[in-house]
């Protein structure tokens, strides 16, 4: 029975042909489209976060007490050794960093500006956020002695230093007395985790506790996961190990971050709803017209003893089929397009200056998510069933065995 | 005759005319009110941007904006004080020192901007007055009084009538250092700003700094703050080569440009829901066209050539796109109006608005009679154009086949 | 012998599916006078409805040629055949077909628009016209106002106020009972005789067939008879 009415309506779709391919073709692009604007987008936010992360908060971060609201050289970590032990063998940990850090002042024999000075492990910072991958001139490299220095590169443009030029960097170190060093720029990063980009200048941990007489004990520690599912969970667990710790994931210390992924969802949201109450209108026009004009056809069916649930599922198969059809061809293109555009790239290099001033990269590289496809799934289901109640009430009430006799 | 059948027909087939009504209408408003809400959020952002403290004109020495060192100075703000003042199509302007400086108090050392302004001038040419959050402004006889940024003072933490000192590099690249008594602290809302910069009476940094007649720019308030382009250019022209003279058009150029994008991303979502909206359209003129398509056959048998059978269904597109869009339009525009005049306001996302350099949770839209026409037109262009496919359609069929067409 | 239409060796066959032919009309020959009142006739399916549309240039004959007032119609464009379909021939049809949204006044009054006549001729036209269908206080009224035999005295009208040379009625009394079917006839030949327009209708109502001067028998798309009687 089921194999007969789905061949039923495939019949009454195949009859209607230009109709029948419109919808599906609606549904098909609106689908397609959806999907690019939500994978791009949803790329676009991932990737600044992704670079938070990676560059800086890890997915936790920890700090000593009171850092946050005053970063200041005396609030440090101290007992790292013994977070070390903790976070070596937890299994959820990927990688971890340590890193000193005090504002200071850079100058050149030209220009002067403030700065956030930050000492690190190269090494250590390229396993754990692959900060090679950021470089945009020079090389990834303290060079011999660690006499150089790494820095962002709106820092590099507003300082107009090139790669060799010198730089002295000032800062109050543990005593409270301003201490200096000079150093030559090996190296401009691109973060796009604009913090970085406008302020940093990162040199060799080893430096930078010289000149800011710090012997042991760290700034922040970055941890980033291999899952970041579990991210709450091991910050929990490192909370109720050392509460005397100020433990922080990303999005609470990047509270702007989460607020685009938020914000970008509910605008994909907003926009879907549209879309899919739009589609669900067209859906109703051809389903309802198609159901007017078949009256005849219904009422000698009923009349030959068919029951009036088998046509009503007939009905509801044929919403479904142009449903379904649209919306796999429309998976089909945009998972297509999304693939395109992960391996690739979309290349809004036009825009650059736009998306460095956002902190953004302008080659976006699109994200893929199941979610996408099961919501726009059950959206569309949802739309065709919703689309065929009002036809198949009028149809109830016209008594189509009276249309027998109508011409 | 045609026009007279297109209306008839038009109110004879409701359910097409009113779903292409709703649908074009809805679109059109809220095409119309996106625009003038991105047009107006963009302005209210650039426009906080300038008005805070870059200013609409910019003037400097010619090499200084690419290569702002002390060496690209004006060494004669005498000269262009002059000429500004002779200028009618300006409204205020001032000069500026800025310097970076290591600001420098009890344990804390942070490195930020030291500015010398003529604060009576400024009042007028930036936000930095009516930013005010405690103590006061700067006065025209003040000596080693400081305003300082909100965030730099709690970087600092400093109040109102403590010392910090300061060391910095004069204008003759000297070594430069005092000590400086806060006097006000200021909160513009930009965050950065707020986290970096500080400001002394010019008199008393030209004698520190041995900045005598010196300034690294000029800014300039336009009577008409719309032709800062051309009264840069004019400005420039009068100066002479030696100097440039630059609209927020270029400084800004980054964030004008950021907003460009944002515009682009914006009507890229709209035209993926258009797409929709107008198979809609197309789908309810497919289903109204061929339940005439009978009597269309009709109409050719008895002499009407196919040009005026897509005259007669074309004007019938046309006069329901024509009437919706003028619908739609209204909406829009009065929605557009009503928000330009009562601002729609965003509190609570002042952190997303901070991460772009705002300043503003209110944004009122633009109302712009121009664009809302641009945005109708467009409606009214693809409203009709939806309807075409389904129109040449049904007038391939040839007269009998269209009679008989089930 | 005044011939006014000349059919020639027409022949139409569909092919509804590739293995399947279906033939309509074979080798049809027939000459028709000026101001002829000529029926159409034979059961369903014989082909008078095919042959009606080929004369009026509504379907293209797959073999022969179809002359109209010395021209011929075989091989004009789609254009062209409406012109001559809008300028020569009037349609009336069996389900009546007025354009349901325009008055009795504006559907008689549409053809004439579309050749371009003022608004004044159009006026007098209608007038006349109706005045001798009988129909001239419905002129404010929509179709489906009014009944079947209105409806089609309306049509006639509308096909007759253009003044074509050639009238086609398929079927016309059909849905029609039989004393507003005569009384149709009865106008129809006063136009015939009138307005000395050539009028081809079908039918197969005995009643009707006997109001023609000329009468075809088509049977399996062939002329079985061919009479003149008037």
């Amino acid at each position: 029975m089921f194999r007969l009415t789905c061949r039923v309506a495939w019949a009454s779709l195949v009859r209607r042909r230009t109709r029948s391919i419109v919808v599906v073709m609606m549904i098909a692009v609106s689908l397609w489209g959806l999907f690019t604007m939500e994978g791009i987008y949803g790329g676009m936010t991932e990737q600044m976060i992704n670079s938070a992360i990676r560059s800086d908060s890890g997915h936790i971060s920890i700090f000593a007490e009171g850092y946050r609201l005053d970063p200041d050289l005396s609030r440090q970590v101290n007992n790292v050794a013994k977070i070390e032990s903790q976070l070596v063998h937890a299994p959820h940990v990927s990688s971890y960093v340590k890193r000193l850090k005090q504002d200071g002042l850079v100058a050149t024999a030209h220009y002067s500006r403030g700065v956030s000075i930050i000492g690190v492990n190269l090494l250590a910072e390229e396993k754990h956020g692959k900060l090679q991958g950021y470089i945009f001139k020079g090389e990834f490299s303290f060079g011999r002695k660690d006499r150089g220095a790494i820095i962002g590169f709106k820092l590099a443009r507003k300082l107009h230093v090139r790669i060799g030029s010198k730089i002295i960097l000032s800062a109050q170190d543990s005593h409270g007395e301003v201490s200096s060093v000079s150093l030559r720029v090996t190296g401009v990063l691109k973060t796009y985790n604009m913090a970085l980009d406008e302020n940093a200048v990162f040199l060799a941990e080893k430096k930078a506790r010289e000149l800011l007489a710090v012997e042991e004990g760290v700034s922040q520690l970055a941890i980033i996961l291999h899952n970041d599912s579990q991210v709450a969970e091991l910050q929990q667990k490192l909370r109720s190990l050392f509460p005397s710790l100020e433990i922080l994931r990303w999005d609470e210390l990047y509270p702007a971050l989460l607020q685009s992924r938020v914000m970008m969802d509910g605008f994909n949201l907003i926009a879907s709803l549209l879309v899919f109450c739009v589609a669900a209108l067209g859906i109703f026009g051809v389903m309802l017209v198609s159901v007017l004009e078949r009256l005849r056809e219904f009422g000698i069916m009923l009349a030959i003893g068919t029951r009036f649930s088998q046509i009503r599922n007939i009905v509801f198969v044929e919403s479904f089929f142009l449903g379904f059809i649209g919306c796999g061809f429309g998976s089909l293109f945009g998972a297509g397009t999304l693939y395109f555009f992960k391996v690739k790239g979309l290349d809004l290099s036009l825009f650059s200056d736009a998306f460095d001033e956002f902190g953004m990269d302008a080659v976006i590289y699109a994200i893929i998510r199941p979610s996408y496809f099961i919501t726009a799934f059950v959206a569309v289901s949802f739309a065709t069933f919703l689309s065929v109640l009002i036809p198949l009430r009028v149809l109830k009430k016209s008594k189509p065995i009276e249309a027998i006799n109508q011409v | 005759m045609f026009f007279k059948l297109a209306f008839r027909n038009i109110i004879a087939a409701r359910k097409r005319s009113s779903v292409t009504l709703f649908l074009t209408s809805i679109t059109t408003a809220l095409l119309v009110f996106s625009s003038a809400w991105m047009d107006g959020s963009h302005f209210t952002m650039i426009q906080n941007a300038v008005e805070i403290y870059p200013g609409y004109i910019q003037i400097t020495e010619k090499d200084f904006r690419a290569n702002p060192s002390y060496d690209h100075l004006i060494f004669d703000a005498s000269f262009i004080e002059t000429k500004l003042a002779g200028n009618d199509a300006i409204a205020n302007y001032a000069a500026r020192f800025e310097s970076f400086v290591l600001f420098s108090a009890d344990e804390k050392a942070v490195g930020g901007m030291l500015a010398g302004i003529e604060p009576v001038r400024e009042k007028h040419l930036s936000r930095l007055f009516s930013s005010l959050q405690e103590g006061e402004y700067l006065d025209g006889d003040d000596t080693n009084q400081l305003y300082i940024g909100s965030e730099l003072a709690k970087r600092l933490q400093l109040e109102v009538g403590d010392e910090v000192a300061f060391i910095g590099n004069g204008a003759d690249y000297s070594f430069a250092a005092d000590n400086l008594i806060v006097k006000g602290v200021f909160q513009t809302g930009l965050f950065d700003f707020d986290a970096s910069s500080a400001f002394v009476y010019k008199g008393y940094f030209d004698k520190i700094m041995a900045a005598e007649n010196r300034a690294t720019h000029f800014i300039v308030l336009p009577k008409k703050p719309g032709q800062a382009e051309q009264l840069a250019a004019a400005i420039a022209a009068d100066l002479g080569g030696q100097y440039q003279s630059a609209s927020w058009n270029q400084t800004m150029a980054a964030l004008v440009k950021a907003m460009k994008l944002d515009s682009f991303f914006g009507y890229i979502t709209l035209g993926i829901i258009f797409i929709v909206i107008f198979f809609v359209i197309m789908i309810y003129t497919l289903l109204a066209v061929f339940s005439r398509i009978h009597e269309i056959g009709i109409l050719r048998a008895i002499g009407t050539t196919p040009q005026q059978i897509l005259t007669q269904l074309v004007l019938e597109s046309s006069m329901l796109a024509f009437i919706s869009v003028v619908i739609g339009g209204l909406l829009g525009g009065i929605l557009a109006y009503y928000f330009s005049i009562y601002p729609i306001v965003f509190s609570g996302m002042e952190e997303q608005f901070k991460q772009y350099g705002l300043a503003a949770s209110e944004m009122p839209t633009a109302f712009m009679p121009l664009t809302i026409l641009r945005d109708m037109t467009v409606m009214f262009v693809l409203s009709v154009l939806s309807t075409l496919y389904p129109i040449f359609m049904v007038n391939r069929f040839k007269p009998i086949e269209a009679i008989h067409h089930v | 012998m005044n011939t006014f239409l000349t059919i020639k060796h027409i022949g139409k066959t569909f092919q509804p599916d590739k293995e399947v032919e279906v033939v309509a009309l074979r080798d049809i020959n027939l000459d028709i006078e000026r101001g002829a009142f000529v029926v159409l006739s034979g059961p369903s399916g014989s082909g008078k409805t095919t042959l009606l549309n080929i004369i009026g240039g509504l379907d293209d004959a797959t073999a022969g040629e179809v002359i109209l007032d010395g021209k011929l119609l075989t091989g004009l464009s789609e254009v062209e055949l409406s012109g001559i379909r809008r300028d020569h021939i009037g349609f009336v049809f069996q389900a009546y077909n007025l354009i349901p949204v325009l008055t009795v006044k504006e559907n008689i009054e549409y053809i004439m628009k579309l050749q371009g006549r003022s608004q004044q001729e159009c006026d007098v036209r209608c007038l006349e016209v109706t005045q001798k269908l009988d129909i001239d206080m419905l002129l404010g009224k929509l179709p489906n106002q009014l009944s079947g035999g209105q409806q089609q005295r309306v049509a006639v009208a509308r096909a007759v106020a253009a003044t074509p040379k050639l009238i086609l009625a398929d079927e016309p009394t059909a849905n029609l009972d039989s004393k507003t079917a005569e009384s149709l006839m009865n106008l129809m030949q006063r136009l015939n005789e009138e307005e000395g327009v050539t009028i081809i209708f079908s039918s197969h109502d005995p009643l009707v067939i006997a109001k023609a001067k000329h009468s075809i028998i088509l049977k399996d798309g062939k002329v079985i008879a061919d009479e003149r009687t008037g």
